[in-house]
């Protein structure tokens, strides 16, 4: 049984009188450990998607079921469980708290759902923080921080809850290359290790060949669906990279 | 998500942004400010009516010569004062006063009430000038002449059982000389134990004649503190010597009021006195009888018995038949302590005004009648704390909306991570909450400035109790939860994804 099923999804943006179909008909099915990348132009209606797989927004019309569950039937709350325990979210402006320090914001989907403890908290996003490389940004706020340290604050809180699924939305948009590597490294590993399904949308094809199936989509549809034979792996590739 | 944490969140949030949030709780803490303070001042005036009562002797019983009041009919409250009646008989003689008519017809005759006060019917007579009092013992009265009490009889009360101390009182105006200097003015011969009596009394110099001077009945007085200020301004009079009767008085003692609601005045019963040993007034003018008799009971639970008791001894020490009226007066309880205990004039006129048939008044009655004085008070207080309260939750409730606004992108980035629209809902509910205890907590502290310093500038005892500033603190509370309700609920009802695409 997949993970995410979903059929024929449609979203409809009504703006005005014009009406923006941002996806029309999108059916697809997505398994537990896949690692799926994204391709598509700007503006083909690839967040959009991202946003509804992870429960964020509705469809106009269509059905989504994530795991047995059919999403449609649920209610906020329930929602916001599923956002808190079981998806992760890395979005493509960041949406840190401008006000508050990184490792703030790394604590903050535990601030939901189930009760941690404030020095619990703190230890896990510490580690976090420095699974990604910035142990010693802990207190620094997004505004002291560069545009791919601030991706990677991002990445630090889309896994501190342990999420069943991580969508990524131009997860590499602001990073160097060697650094996007360990990115996709970190992604990798967390598929291998902790059996984590990765949805990543990317405007690369280099990065989306690190996925172990590419998903192309045009206005609003998907053009081509096919497993990845030439996946891309980070750990080999980093070392032969000359260290940063 | 746990309490601790959304205040925490609440607090961080308002510390970030320190003016605005001092100027947003200025309103409230003016509205606390001003409850607090109210209910301090309102609380004050309560203990200090409280404290005037009770030191203006809620235990007095005063057994006057003479009855001039008896009952016509038994209506529980027709008591006709002929001494009254015959004033303003006078005075409608005079064309000064209309007669008004019952309605009810009696068999007799049609029940006459006049609209008029025996002088000492109103404790809060204007005295214009000295010569023109008429009191209770003024022969011009007629009540002087019914000689009816002795010190025998003042002698045998002082042996009932619940009797605390028992004073007898001769009264009468008088002319005395100091010097050059003459004052007309009014003397009470009474008892060593005048002072227990009248609790409101202090001695500015001095003392109150001993037991010894009043045994060997010795030329010596106390001047009531008017009397001492007219005769001798800023000079101490004790040791001085006055003319009385033409005959020299050594000055002992001066006696003030102790009670900041009461300074001695002109024409006044008490200050704008004299007091001498009754001894001492029987020997030099060969009197033997009294006017009155002043008696505390023991415990003000039982002034009713104890008055019972008196008058039996006295019925029966006069020698008084079952059927014959008393030759004397019995009179218990408020009036006599509202009109002799020293209690501020506006305070006595309240009770007066509001109850009826004073001399019947018992205790209870009178803790009534405060009661609803104090309750119509605290009903103008409130009012003008609930209407500086409401635009104190209003300038919340309006900051609260803005902020919802201005973090509309927070709230998204909190939905999309896993909060729900309840845990939005506490987190800016707790910070228009934080926002209310805030301007609170400063309120309270203000209002107990403000409260100190009025009770500094107006002499107004003012207290402010815990139970007060938990209500303040209470009140606070309530208003964020009221005002920062609507706020709240909007941010929470924002849909997750348009409010992480708001710029
Ligand atoms: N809230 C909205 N209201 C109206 N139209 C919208 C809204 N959000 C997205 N769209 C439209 O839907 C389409 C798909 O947008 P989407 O953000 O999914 O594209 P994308 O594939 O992520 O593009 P990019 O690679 O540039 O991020 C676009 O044409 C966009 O204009
Ligand atoms: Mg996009």
């Amino acid at each position: 049984m997949p993970l995410l099923r979903v059929r024929d999804l449609v979203k409809t943006y009504q703006v005005g009188d014009v009406a923006v179909r941002a996806l029309r008909g999108v059916t697809l099915d997505i398994h537990s450990g896949e690692f799926v990348a994204v391709v598509g132009p700007s503006g083909s209606g690839k967040s959009t998607f991202m946003h509804i797989l992870g429960c964020l927004d509705h469809p106009t019309s269509g059905e989504y079921w994530l795991e047995d569950r059919d999403v449609s039937r649920l209610n906020d709350d329930e929602l916001s469980e599923i956002r808190n325990r079981q998806i992760g979210f890395v979005f493509q402006g960041f949406n840190l708290l401008s006000r508050t320090s990184a490792v703030e914001n790394v604590e903050l989907p535990l601030l939901y759902g189930k009760s941690v403890s404030a020095s619990e908290r703190r230890k896990r996003a510490l580690a976090a923080l420095d699974a990604v490389g910035l142990a010693d940004r802990a207190e620094h706020h997004p505004n002291q921080l560069s545009g791919g340290q601030q991706q990677r604050v991002a990445i630090a809180r889309s896994l501190l809850n342990n999420p069943s699924i991580l969508f990524a939305d131009e997860p590499t948009g602001n990073l160097d290359s060697r650094t996007s590597v360990e990115v996709m490294d970190i992604f990798q590993r967390l598929k291998e290790e902790r059996g984590i399904t990765i949805v990543l949308i990317t405007h690369e094809p280099q990065v989306a060949e690190y996925g172990s199936r590419i998903i192309a989509f045009k206005d609003g549809q998907i053009v081509s669906d096919e497993a990845n034979s030439r996946q891309r792996i980070a750990v080999g590739e980093l070392a032969l990279l000359p260290a940063g | 998500m746990t309490i601790g944490s959304s205040v925490s969140i609440a607090l961080r949030a308002l510390s970030r942004n320190k003016l605005q949030t001092a100027l947003t709780t200025i309103g409230m803490t003016i509205g606390v400010a001003t409850v607090l303070t109210m209910i301090a001042l309102g609380s004050g005036a309560e203990a200090a009516i409280e404290q005037q009562v009770r030191a203006a002797g809620m235990n007095l019983i005063v057994v006057t010569a003479g009855n001039y009041k008896a009952k016509t009919e038994d209506d529980g409250g027709g008591v006709v004062d002929h001494q009254a009646r015959w004033d303003a008989d006078s005075r409608v003689r005079q064309g000064r006063l209309r007669p008004v008519f019952s309605p009810q017809p009696s068999a007799l005759s049609p029940r006459v009430v006049f609209a008029a006060f025996h002088p000492e019917d109103d404790p809060m007579e204007k005295h214009d000038h000295p010569t023109a009092r008429q009191r209770l013992g003024d022969t011009e009265a007629g009540l002087g002449m019914a000689a009816t009490l002795t010190p025998a009889d003042a002698e045998a009360i002082r042996k009932l059982r619940g009797v605390q101390y028992v004073s007898e009182g001769i009264h009468e105006n008088i002319h005395l000389t100091a010097g050059d200097k003459r004052w007309f003015t009014r003397y009470h011969g009474g008892d060593v134990s005048l002072p227990s009596i009248r609790r409101s009394w202090t001695f500015t110099s001095g003392r109150f004649f001993t037991e010894r001077e009043q045994s060997k009945q010795a030329p010596v007085v106390v001047l009531g503190a008017f009397v001492a200020d007219k005769l001798y301004g800023d000079v101490n009079p004790v040791g001085q010597q006055i003319m009385l009767w033409k005959q020299p008085f050594q000055v002992v003692g001066v006696v003030g009021s102790s009670s900041f609601m009461m300074t001695p005045a002109a024409g006044d019963d008490q200050f704008d006195a004299i007091y001498i040993p009754f001894t001492t007034i029987h020997q030099i003018l060969n009197l033997s009888k009294l006017n009155d008799i002043t008696i505390t009971a023991a415990s003000t639970g039982e002034v009713t018995r104890v008055s019972k008791d008196v008058t039996e001894l006295l019925r029966a020490r006069h020698g008084i038949s079952m059927t014959s009226p008393d030759d004397f007066t019995v009179a218990t309880q408020a009036r006599q302590s509202l009109a002799k205990g020293g209690l501020r004039p506006d305070v006595a006129r309240a009770v007066v005004g509001n109850v009826g048939g004073l001399e019947k008044v018992t205790l209870e009655q009178l803790g009534r009648t405060l009661d609803r004085a104090t309750k119509t008070m605290t009903a103008l207080l409130g009012s003008i704390a609930a209407v500086s309260l409401i635009v104190g939750g209003i300038g919340i409730m309006n900051i609260m909306l803005l902020s919802v606004t201005e973090r509309t992108r927070e709230i998204g980035i909190r939905r999309a991570v896993g909060a729900r629209a309840g845990d939005v809902l506490r987190q800016f509910l707790v910070e228009a909450i934080a926002l209310s205890v805030i301007g609170g907590l400063a309120g309270i502290l203000l209002g107990a400035v403000a409260s100190g310093i009025i009770a500094q500038m107006l002499r107004w005892s003012t207290s402010i109790s815990p139970a007060s500033v938990a209500l303040s603190f209470a009140v606070a509370a309530a208003v964020g939860v009221f005002f920062g309700y609507y706020p709240a609920r909007q941010a929470s009802r924002l849909d997750p994804i348009e409010s992480l695409r708001f710029e």
